[in-house]
């Protein structure tokens, strides 16, 4: 690739010049790209609609002009003074396009996608991990916008490029797999990946194979007891069943994860939750003849339905102090969402008939990339999961106390666990991390359809936002603020693949472009673990 | 009982048919150097695609000055003209074009040589004469000036071996090459034909024309070989002369290659008829209309040159 930028154009007289944004007048067989807001082509000479079919006959003499409108990124020195007109235009290549992309000032970067010239994109990495900010919020219209399939992306340039340095391998990645089972195969290569994508991989100075380091997480399937088996349909193999014992549920406080539909603040049956937890976890002790369950009033607790049926009864004694002074209606109203969560997800808490239960509980640890499979699981046992999971994590950064090791944390379909109305336990967990996540390492790509739909202050907490296909009145809302009207527009055309980054550096969001995914996606694409395996003939020369 | 029948072009043009009813013909006029045969319109096919040169050029008087030569006042102007042409084959283009300007005194007085500045440009005007002493003597040689520019412009398209060279307005009878050019002259302003003959002339539909005929002075022999060719017919309330052009070729190219000429000219017109919207509608042809909006637009800003030169004339009296 040729480094030295080379001139395309020049300032037009026509139109205003102004500091921020010119045209440029396209010289013939130039094109020009970076930061062209837009481009418009026009017949001079022809001053009538119909003059374009004397045009097309040969009748009607015409000149054909092409001009960009050109946005400026950058001023170096800082003094806006407009480009004077007939001024050369060059396209930026090699050093110039860093400066104009500020990618010279990046200590750290990852790559983020190709720009539409084909060259790399970066991301600040002292934005992404905490130094100087964190979190990415992607947006788009479900199936078209590849939110997810981005924010892997993503996820494998930090772990596939030299960025992170030496925290890399300590680094870790929880995804949670809402979707069908497309993230179950981050392990291994994507068959179907052709060679072209292959040139955007080497392009963006990364790999092209799998995830090396993935653990695969999918609920417990119901009913089997004894043994727990993983409820995943594509793959039989790798795959861990995941669930949680009587006992962690009583003693990490989990029942507030079986309420965690958005609820009216005032409501009082976050109170009673509060209330039954800490009265559970009191009263309980541990069974000494199994390490899954607890004994209340000396009775082992067998199962999630006993315990259940316990909270119960708690809570329907008058005189019981776990209910206190609350009311016939808010009890009612706590036994209903007890019964609907616990007949949803009641396969996940398992009591005695548990073997060797911390082999199911998540571990994110063991591996760089923990898949956790909800997207089977009804609406309820998937706030509880990810409630779960998510309330641990932060619960281990808060005692660990500094930001590294660094945890990522993908979660899509945002607007479900942290709605822009109400409130929820996972809203709240979600908002800690938004708020505090920075500064502990725990750094949220949340993904969702609508930004508008999402708590205002998890998107603004995004140092990263990314926009994909949106719905053209999703756009026209004041969330994509930061896109300028012609970016919005062209949002609503976006091609699967195609992005809008906005980043703290650069004054102007980038529509970048990511390459296919050098992981499978589903089993037909699977091919061998760590992917490297099946391209060997193409690696040989 | 007398009729009514509108002219389509805008009246600061004037009329297209501008003959005055009472006019005898003029010059030498030989209706029969074609035929004798006037009751019919002849019809050409439309010929074999050939690249078509429209030339025309365009001049304009910046600043009208009165030069003083030891107490001699003579009229003059600054002056500018373009010439241009739009080559047809399928698709229509811009052809080479030059601008010309010039500083001009009637009274056979030679003005110097001017040069101003305009912005990042000079703009050299060159001086010439005019013996003549009335007040429109100086356009008049400048008009001059740009019709020998079009002739030579229309001399080196014809060079191009097959094609057909179509100038807007008469030929000019100094240029002695024997360039197959055609003439396009929009407006009518002289009576040629006798009434028998002229007849036909209204009744031509598009991408017909008359026979020949032979224009020459008075007393000379024929110069020119002319037709009349129907560009569009005008529906509705326009008279029979709208539309009309009358069209000429030198007789040097030979009465048979004139002809030629006068058949694939005439089919080819309508092709290229002017637009509605066109002030000298339809008989401005469109490539040509857009060559002047073009060659007008290359010789500048009007009110910037006319400044630059105030300001200069100003600076010589400091």
């Amino acid at each position: 690739m040729d480094e030295v930028s080379e001139p395309v154009g020049m300032v037009l007289g026509t139109e205003d010049a102004t500091p921020l944004t010119f045209w440029v007048g396209v010289a013939p067989d130039a094109y020009l790209s970076g930061i062209v807001q837009d481009a418009r082509a026009r017949h001079e000479g022809a001053s009538f609609d119909t003059d374009v079919f004397l045009i097309d006959r040969g009748i009607l003499p015409v000149e054909t002009a092409v001009a960009a409108q050109v946005v400026v990124t950058r001023f170096e020195p800082e003094i806006f003074v407009p480009p004077l007109p007939g001024l050369v235009a060059y396209r930026a290549r090699g050093k110039d396009r860093d400066e104009a992309l500020y990618f010279d000032q990046m200590q750290r970067r990852i790559p983020a996608g190709l720009s539409r010239d084909g060259e790399p994109v970066f991301l600040d990495l002292d934005f992404l991990d905490g130094s100087r900010g964190a979190h990415v919020n992607v947006s788009g219209v479900s199936g078209v916008a590849t939110k997810t399939t981005y924010a892997l992306f993503l996820l494998y340039a930090l772990f596939h490029s030299p960025g992170l340095g030496g925290a890399a391998p300590n680094t870790k990645a929880i995804v949670f797999n809402v979707k069908g089972e497309d993230l179950m195969w981050l392990d291994r290569g994507n068959r179907r990946l052709s060679q072209a994508d292959r040139a955007d991989y080497e392009r963006l100075g990364l790999p092209a194979g799998a995830f090396e380091s993935v653990a695969l997480w999918a609920p417990a399937r119901p009913g089997t007891g004894g043994t727990a088996l993983p409820q995943v349909e594509s793959r039989a193999e790798g795959v861990s069943a995941y669930y949680w014992t009587v006992r962690e549920f009583v003693r990490e406080k989990y029942l507030r994860f079986l309420f965690a539909e958005a609820d009216d603040e005032r409501s009082q049956i976050g109170d009673l939750v509060a209330r039954v937890e800490t009265y559970l976890d009191r009263d309980a002790e541990d069974d000494p003849e199994h390490d899954a369950t607890v004994l209340l009033d000396g009775v082992p607790v067998r199962d999630f339905d006993s315990l259940c049926e316990l909270i119960k009864a708690n809570v329907e004694d008058e005189h019981s102090p776990w209910r206190g002074r609350l009311s016939d209606g808010t009890v009612a109203a706590f036994i209903r969402r007890l019964d609907a969560g616990r007949f949803r997800m009641g396969h996940l808490i398992w009591g005695r008939d548990a073997e060797d239960a911390s082999h199911h509980r998540i571990d994110w640890e063991g591996a760089q990339v923990t898949v956790v499979d909800i997207h089977g699981l009804h609406d309820r046992a998937k706030r509880f999961v990810t409630g779960v999971v998510l309330k641990r994590l932060f619960e281990h950064k808060e005692r660990m106390g500094r930001r590294e090791p660094l945890h990522f944390v993908v979660l899509d379909e945002l607007n479900r666990y942290a709605p822009r109305e109400g409130w929820s336990p996972i809203k709240e967990v979600l908002l800690d991390v938004a708020e505090r996540g920075r500064s502990l390492g725990m750094i949220l790509i949340g993904a969702e359809q609508t930004a508008s739909e999402v708590e205002r202050r998890i998107i603004a907490n995004s140092a990263f936002r990314v926009v994909g296909r949106l719905d053209t009145a999703e756009a026209a809302r004041s969330e994509y603020g930061f896109l300028p009207a012609i970016t919005r527009a062209r949002a609503s055309i976006l091609k699967p693949g195609s992005m809008i980054l906005q980043q703290p550096h650069i004054p102007i969001p980038l529509q970048v472009r990511f390459p296919f995914p050098s992981w499978a996606t589903r089993a037909e694409e699977a091919g061998d673990v760590g992917g490297r395996d099946a391209f060997a003939p193409f690696e040989a020369d | 009982m007398v009729s009514l029948r509108a002219d389509p072009w805008t009246p600061e043009y004037g009329m297209g048919f501008d003959v005055a009813s009472d006019e005898e013909p003029a010059a030498r006029v030989d209706a029969f150097v074609e035929t004798n045969e006037w009751s019919a319109a002849l019809a050409p096919a439309v010929a074999s695609p050939c690249p078509v040169w429209f030339v025309d050029g365009v001049r304009r008087v910046e600043l009208r000055v009165l030069g003083s030569d030891d107490g001699r006042r003579v009229p003059g102007l600054f002056g500018a003209y373009a010439v241009g042409s739009v080559r047809a084959d399928g698709r229509a283009s811009f052809g080479e074009h030059r601008v010309f300007r010039s500083v001009i005194l009637a009274g056979g007085v030679m003005p110097p040589a001017v040069e101003v500045r305009v912005g990042p440009s000079r703009l050299s005007f060159e001086p010439a004469t005019d013996p003549g002493t009335e007040p429109d003597r100086p356009l008049w040689r400048l008009q001059q000036q740009m019709r020998a520019a079009e002739a030579g412009l229309a001399a080196g398209a014809a060079a191009e071996p097959g094609s057909l060279v179509l100038v807007d307005g008469p030929l000019t009878f100094r240029d002695p090459t024997l360039a197959p050019v055609v003439g396009v002259i929009k407006r009518s302003s002289q009576q040629y034909l006798e009434p028998e003959q002229d007849a036909l002339v209204g009744r031509l539909r598009p991408g017909e024309r008359t026979p020949l005929f032979g224009i020459g002075d008075p007393e000379e022999p024929v110069r020119r070989y002319a037709w009349y060719a129907r560009v569009a017919v005008l529906p509705g309330p326009w008279h029979d002369r709208a539309g009309i052009v009358r069209c000429e070729v030198r007789v040097g190219v030979g009465r048979d290659a004139a002809v030629t000429l006068a058949d694939r000219v005439s089919a080819l017109l309508p092709f290229f008829a002017g637009r509605g919207t066109d002030a000298r509608t339809p008989q401005n042809l469109i490539p040509v209309a857009a060559l002047e909006g073009w060659l007008r637009h290359r010789m500048g800003n009007h009110a910037i040159v006319r400044r630059a030169l105030v300001a200069e004339l100003a600076g010589q009296e400091g």
